[in-house]
């Protein structure tokens, strides 16, 4: 039993972070209508900028923060250059240019900082607690607790100000959303910003626990899209239950199913996706939206 | 002085001439009908209103051009456009969509006052607040699309064929309400319409348009008496 | 001089085409003998890369779904064909159709639930195909030779004695061979109903269904076709290279196929050919400069051809081409209308059109 509940709270640490990747592809598909494949190599290139800022002499926390910053800036810049061009073109054409992201973040992290691993200083201390058997570090209830604050502050974001409901619409119906004077154009910029900016805090937040180095986000990027699909794309707490029950689920099935073992738990998000897609394409907490014409 | 006064207005898809030049001018408080059959270039026109197409000429709005401002630019000068077929956003609820309708109003209590206004006008609205706007019928969403755009509390409004689609006792409640709205809340109106019978009824100018071109234009009695106009729009 | 036009299908415009395929002929034949070891098999490396581009584009060019997967159809392939020739004494040659075969019944597989649906769901899971991949072939170990990966000795792949052909000339013509019938074939499946089918798919669902054409049905084909190529050229691959490891096959290298199908240009065959020369010659020269650059040089090529030049390297051919001699097609008569003046003994003029 004890094991079990280690397992569990093991599976929710890995969980959370495929839930904090997982919601800012929710959040770029919120306020955008886009699916960003290039969400996780974006992510790990913060991450690498506030390394880069803690090697220069900064506090983590500090080294964090501008980072994140620079993120919020460099995705609003990369919204007005490259994609806004071929934002009204087909889906296609934005997917490989996403890609072509995907592709230039990767190697351009390896160029710069090399493809030798690096140990990421830790944001939280890191003492264990001790519950009878069952041990969890601090660093993985803080962990948590950034990801329960930030779907948390996401969702009212998304439900309660003026600009969440401008996000939506924008997302939605941009004909329509011009035509109540919303400035559409800002509006995706701000939400490339924004998704950029919770990339850069997912990678940090992560890049302690799965150490630095330009592939690190390639095993994490299928769990969060399963996380996505699974929880409903334009669902912020879709997305981070699912990825916490995707972290559980891997966790207690590659202890307990000896096939699986650590190499093959990477089958238990590809098997998600595929049960989703066929059952509830719209996630488990998305929505269907009944269309009548 | 007229509200909106159109001089000159010449408006094309790539090379392709649909607006050949035409004028009008429609007065403040009044509501003012443009007939004209499938591809005459209504729907450029009032797009051409709202800045949604490249055009040339002269768009006099209130003592501004608007010729060269986006349409994010008109709309914050209160002009509202409900355009042809669905001009909500299907995935909102009802509250949703008349929240986004008074998105560039700063005024949180004259809002809400309004949003009680548009469930007092439409009460259909009311009972379906919450449901997405896409589940509603065909009337009702027409409906949600004009209390959408009255939402920003406009000075004019654009209807894109408000009827169009709708069962024939709804269109004549559609255009009551219509009516109604000009006389209670004093709202000028560019009415666009095949359905020329009721637009007339509720209209004080009005316009014909042909290939891009104004060819009849008067008070609705006299334009409805037209021989050409009766033949072709009125059925008989 | 003034330019000239040709009309395709005229006599000038065939004796053109056929003068041009000619000589291309000759300097394709010609090059190995010309040209050092190295760069024949640099060459050889680019046809392989090519098949692999082309398996691509008939999916994403001509049904408008894209595949990530691509980089484990080719590894699929390349392991398939290596475990054969090692561990099971196969003749190589005969892995190959094994290995087709084994990567369209995964491509047929894959793409029964992916493509019933629409957007970017084959996309999300052939991308964890990909990424599942490398580590599926750590863990059957034994099978596959795991991290360490698995090699044939070169002994295997000489060229046979009574040829006169240095092994790298043989492997080129080997793969020159595969390269020729897969061509041939891609422009027959283009040009057949079903290609035209898809087309009509990928520009507007709605009337294909209407056409009495299952859109999920030919769409499971066709990737599984694509996926065959893919799994011919990691075959081919196996031969040249005589190494297989999991981190020959990343996610990376679906991208960077997918980056040669844009360069070369969408729903074009030719295009594929300067797709697989550009994934073979662009790392070449970048990563003397820097080991990351050649990714960065792909990354933003991607980019800079969709803004710039979305038809890729056959829209910049068409347009150079253009300023030496206007192609146009011939105008079409309608039927029964008189023929046009030019157009004087009527067997010179050849069906431009073949009747569905
Ligand atoms: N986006 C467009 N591109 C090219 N031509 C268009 C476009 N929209 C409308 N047209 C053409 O412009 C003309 C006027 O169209 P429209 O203004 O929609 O007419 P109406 O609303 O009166 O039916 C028609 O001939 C139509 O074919
Ligand atoms: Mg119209």
């Amino acid at each position: 039993m004890e094991r079990f509940i280690q397992l569990v709270f093991d599976g929710i640490a890995t969980g959370s972070i495929y839930s904090l990747v997982a919601l800012a592809i929710v959040l770029i598909y919120r306020s955008t209508g886009l699916k960003n494949l290039a969400q996780g190599e974006m992510a790990m290139f913060s991450a690498f900028v506030a390394w880069q800022f803690h090697a220069w002499g900064l506090g983590i926390w500090l080294a964090a923060v501008l980072a994140i910053i620079a993120s919020f800036i460099g995705g609003m810049a990369l919204q007005r250059v490259i994609i806004r061009p071929v934002q009204d073109k087909s889906l296609l054409t934005v997917v490989i240019v996403t890609l072509g992201l995907f592709l230039a973040f990767n190697s351009l992290a390896g160029g710069i900082w090399g493809y030798i691993i690096k140990a990421f200083p830790p944001l939280f201390p890191s003492n264990v607690i001790s519950m009878g058997a069952v041990r969890v570090p601090v660093a993985n209830i803080g962990v948590f607790m950034v990801l329960v604050v930030l779907a948390g502050g996401l969702a009212m974001m998304f439900k309660f100000t003026k600009i969440g409901l401008a996000m939506r619409a924008v997302a939605y119906n941009m004909e329509t959303s011009k035509l109540v004077g919303i400035r559409v154009n800002n509006v995706l910029m701000l939400g490339w910003g924004l998704a950029c900016a919770l990339g850069a805090a997912a990678g940090i937040f992560v890049a302690p626990k799965l150490f630095l180095d330009p592939f690190m986000m390639f095993g994490v990027l299928i769990y969060a899209i399963a996380a996505a699909a699974f929880g409903g794309l334009d669902s912020p707490f879709g997305a981070v239950l699912a990825g916490l029950i995707i972290g559980v689920v891997e966790n207690l099935a590659g202890s307990y199913i000896g096939f699986i073992g650590s190499d093959l738990k990477i089958l238990v998000p590809l098997f998600l996706i595929v049960v989703t897609l066929l059952f509830r394409p719209q996630g488990l907490l998305g929505h269907k939206y009944v269309v009548r014409v | 002085m007229s509200l909106l006064t159109v001089e000159n207005l010449v408006a094309s898809y790539g090379a392709v001439r649909v607006l050949h030049g035409i004028d009008f001018a429609v007065e403040e408080g009044q509501v003012a009908v443009v007939l004209g059959a499938n591809g005459a270039g209504k729907t450029t026109t009032l797009r051409a209103l709202s800045g949604m197409v490249s055009c040339k000429g002269s768009i006099r709005f209130d003592g501004t051009e608007l010729i060269g401002r986006s349409t994010e630019d008109i709309v914050r000068r209160r002009v509202a456009h409900v355009p042809q077929g669905r001009g909500t956003i299907s995935q909102f609820t009802v509250d949703e969509n008349l929240q986004v309708g008074a998105y560039i109003r700063k005024d949180r209590d004259g809002v809400r006052d309004d949003m009680e206004r548009m469930f007092r006008l439409f009460p259909r609205l009311q009972e379906r607040r919450s449901q997405a706007a896409g589940s509603l019928s065909g009337g009702e969403q027409q409906m949600l699309a004009i209390a959408r755009a009255l939402m920003m509390s406009p000075k004019l409004v654009l209807f894109d064929e408000p009827s169009l689609g709708l069962a024939p006792l709804i269109v004549r409640d559609l255009f009551d309400t219509l009516r109604q709205i000009n006389t209670e809340l004093g709202v000028t109106m560019l009415i666009v319409e095949q359905n020329a019978q009721l637009a007339l009824e509720i209209a004080q100018q009005a316009f014909v348009l042909e290939t891009g071109e104004i060819v009849a234009s008067g008070d609705p009695e006299s334009v409805g008496k037209d021989d050409a106009v009766r033949r072709a729009y009125l059925g008989h | 001089m003034a330019k000239k036009t040709l009309v395709r299908g005229t006599p000038a415009h065939r004796s053109a085409v056929l003068a041009l395929s000619l000589l291309g002929a000759v300097v394709v034949v010609a090059a190995p003998f010309v040209f050092s070891g190295f760069r024949t098999f640099q060459f050889t490396m680019a046809m392989v890369w090519a098949i692999a581009v082309l398996g691509l584009n008939l999916l994403t060019g001509y049904s408008g779904q894209i595949s990530l997967g691509h980089s484990a159809f080719f590894g699929i392939g390349a392991y398939t064909s290596v475990i054969l020739i090692v561990d099971h004494d196969v003749p190589y040659l005969l892995t190959l159709p094994v290995a087709a075969l084994v990567c369209f019944i995964a491509g047929f597989l894959i793409g029964i639930p992916a493509l019933r649906l629409q957007g970017l769901y084959l996309a999300l899971m052939t991308l964890g195909f990909a990424i599942a991949f490398p580590p599926l072939v750590r863990r059957f170990e034994s099978f596959t030779g795991g991290v360490q990966g698995k090699s044939i000795r070169s002994s295997v792949m000489a060229a046979p004695d009574w040829m006169p052909l240095s092994n790298d000339q043989y492997l080129y013509f080997l793969v020159l061979v595969v390269v020729v019938v897969l061509f041939t074939l891609a422009r027959f499946l283009v040009r057949s109903r079903v290609g035209r089918a898809l087309t009509a798919l990928r520009d507007n669902e709605i009337p294909a269904t209407t056409m009495g054409i299952y859109p999920a049905r030919y769409k499971t084909l066709v990737f599984a076709v694509s996926a065959m190529y893919a799994g011919i050229a990691g075959v081919l691959y196996a031969y040249v290279i005589r190494f297989v490891a999991p981190t020959s096959f990343l996610l990376t290298l679906a991208i960077i196929l997918l980056a040669a199908m844009v360069v070369g240009g969408l729903a074009t065959v030719a295009g594929a050919i300067f797709g697989g020369i550009f994934i073979q010659f662009v790392p070449f020269y970048a990563e003397e400069i820097n080991q990351g650059l050649s990714e960065f040089v792909f990354g933003s090529i991607i980019i800079a051809v969709m803004l710039l030049m979305p038809g890729g390297f056959m829209e910049g051919f068409r347009r150079i081409r253009n300023l030496v001699v206007n192609v146009a097609d011939p105008p079409v008569v309608p039927p029964g209308a008189a023929p046009p003046p030019s157009a004087t003994a009527a067997d010179e003029v050849p069906a431009t059109t073949t009747a569905g």
